[in-house]
């Protein structure tokens, strides 16, 4: 969707954006003490070091809460309410904010399972967004309309 | 416990009507309300000596960070001591927090803390400037999040792990709703009475938030005057005492939160809780941030005054309200009296100090003790005021 905003890639996030871009859901992970962040930063918040690596997640991950929004957001965002407003715990330990696509709202629950897919934006842009049920097969496959 | 020396106090409160004010700029709004606390309480601007402003436009992409010393010139005033602080919401009881240190350590003896705001109509760019100010522009922004919709990750995790419900929450909004019936400047004063039934059949904004159980945006605006306990005797016949005062900064963005339950409100009330050397069993009533009806619930629970997932007996049974044993937001709350756009933070300060002077009018209640709590960004910094009768 062209007309949604598009991330502010910073130097400490550029590789998770850009692994976005290949539809690839990336995390930080520190080299000295093992510690899997998010959001991503030049050096890791657990024990400072600036060895950071990055891991390619499994995509798996389970609603923590979510909100069913019936406004638009700011103008061209939402093309039909209510969408899904949720935060995320990843099966690699960091949660994340999201929209739950794909889904009905109605049966959603707190503790449900959620995967990664990801949605264009502008500018080849691709950004994460989560969706009821397992992924398919590992690799994160998939993305939205 | 842990006096203060000169026992600070609030002696003079005062706030400009909510409403809309289109004839007057941001600035002068400022002054309006600096006029209205001077005339309510027979002041004169030579006995202030201290300035703590909010920042003028505070959620606006250029918030003026030099509003004190524009104000201290348009008065006319050459304070000891002056700041513009800015922590949204938390920023005017961290006013009143500062101010009490400064006295209790000689700096000042009487400082203004002052705020006023517009909350501008929600037109698209006006949205979209407010929701970056509480949202991380990076990793939330793009995921098209509304202020209930942030609010709501808390009250629907809330729910989640303590049984509360709707109903609950509904609970909140019909107990503020029946304060600003009390209240002649609340914007649903000459409204009438609303029912559990009422807010879960108005329209769905973000659930679990009906649009009854969110605050009313508006204009508006505050000030308090903090002084020498020996001051504020020769202001009013009754000071509101600063007896204890907390502060806590946890997580700025509502996605970092690891434990969506707990956003930090305790560690505040336990520490103004510890200085006052009392327990929320010595307070008699509770004013309590509440843009959203979830609020008051997370909150009371915090603080100590209800077990988890118990708040909600304290409005079903009544004694928030008029009436009742233990009363909460008497001037109707952001819900019923309005939020008035970045001085929100403001009326809970104003109220609770007026309940402790007496000088609530038809909405007084018992009031030896008040606790104040606001906080600022998505309930991520917090700030708890313990005020009493005596020192």
């Amino acid at each position: 969707m062209p007309g949604r905003p598009v991330p502010q890639v910073t130097d400490a996030t550029r590789p998770y954006w850009e692994a976005a871009r290949e539809s690839r859901l990336s995390l930080p992970k520190c080299g000295a003490c093992g510690d899997v962040f998010f959001p991503p930063r030049q050096k890791c918040p657990a024990c400072r070091s600036d060895q950071i690596a990055w891991i390619t997640a499994s995509g798996e991950a389970e609603i923590v809460s979510f909100s069913a929004v019936h406004m638009q957001p700011f103008e061209g965002y939402a093309d039909h309410f209510p969408y899904v407003l949720a935060i995320v715990r990843l099966a690699e330990g960091p949660q994340l904010m999201t929209n739950i696509v794909d889904c009905d709202v109605d049966a959603l629950r707190i503790g449900d399972g959620v995967s990664v897919c990801f949605e264009a934006r502008g500018d080849g842009a691709r950004i994460p967004q989560f969706r009821p049920g397992r992924a398919i097969n590992s690799n994160q496959n998939g993305d939205v309309s | 416990m842990v006096t203060l020396t000169n026992s600070p106090a609030i002696a003079a409160a005062a706030e400009i009507k909510p409403g809309r004010y289109p004839d007057l700029s941001n600035a002068q709004l400022y002054l309006q309300v600096i006029e209205q606390l001077l005339a309510d309480w027979n002041l004169k601007l030579g006995d202030i000596d201290g300035v703590l402003a909010a920042p003028l436009d505070m959620a606006t992409p250029s918030p003026k960070i030099f509003t004190h010393e524009m104000l201290a010139e348009e008065l006319g005033l050459t304070p000891r001591l002056g700041l513009t602080m800015s922590a949204g919401g938390a920023t005017y009881g961290y006013m009143v927090q500062y101010a009490a240190l400064a006295i209790a350590a000689g700096k000042a003896e009487a400082v203004l803390c002052v705020g006023a705001g517009k909350f501008a109509k929600m037109s698209p760019d006006v949205a979209e400037t407010l929701i970056k100010s509480v949202c991380d522009p990076e990793f939330e922004f793009p995921y098209g999040p509304v202020i209930a919709g942030l609010y709501a990750q808390y009250a629907a995790r809330y729910m989640h792990e303590f049984g509360v419900t709707a109903q609950d929450m509904a609970a909140v909004s019909v107990s503020s709703r029946k304060w600003a019936k009390l209240n002649p400047a609340a914007l649903t004063y000459a409204k009438p009475d609303i029912s559990v039934a009422d807010v879960l059949a108005s329209r769905m904004i973000a659930s679990p938030f009906h649009y009854l159980d969110c605050s009313i945006p508006c204009e508006g605006g505050g000030a308090v005057l903090v002084t020498s306990g020996e001051v504020a005797r020769r202001i009013s016949a009754q000071p509101a005492y600063i007896l204890g005062m907390g502060e806590f900064h946890g997580h700025g963005y509502v996605s970092r939160n690891r434990n969506l339950v707990d956003c930090g409100a305790a560690r505040s009330g336990a520490d103004a809780f510890r200085q006052a050397g009392l327990a929320p069993a010595d307070i008699d009533h509770v004013q309590i941030y509440d843009a959203f009806s979830i609020n008051p619930l997370m909150f009371l629970e915090d603080l100590g005054f209800a077990a988890r997932g118990k708040a909600a007996e304290l409005f079903h049974s009544g004694r928030t309200a008029p009436g009742g044993d233990f009363a909460v937001n008497t001037y109707g709350g952001l819900i019923g009296y309005g939020h008035g756009g970045d001085a929100s933070g403001m009326s809970m300060i104003v109220e609770g100090a007026l309940q402790v002077m007496g000088r609530a009018d038809g909405r007084q209640v018992s009031a030896d003790r008040a606790l104040v709590h606001s906080y600022g960004g998505m309930m991520a910094e917090h700030s708890t005021l313990i005020l009493g009768r005596s020192a």
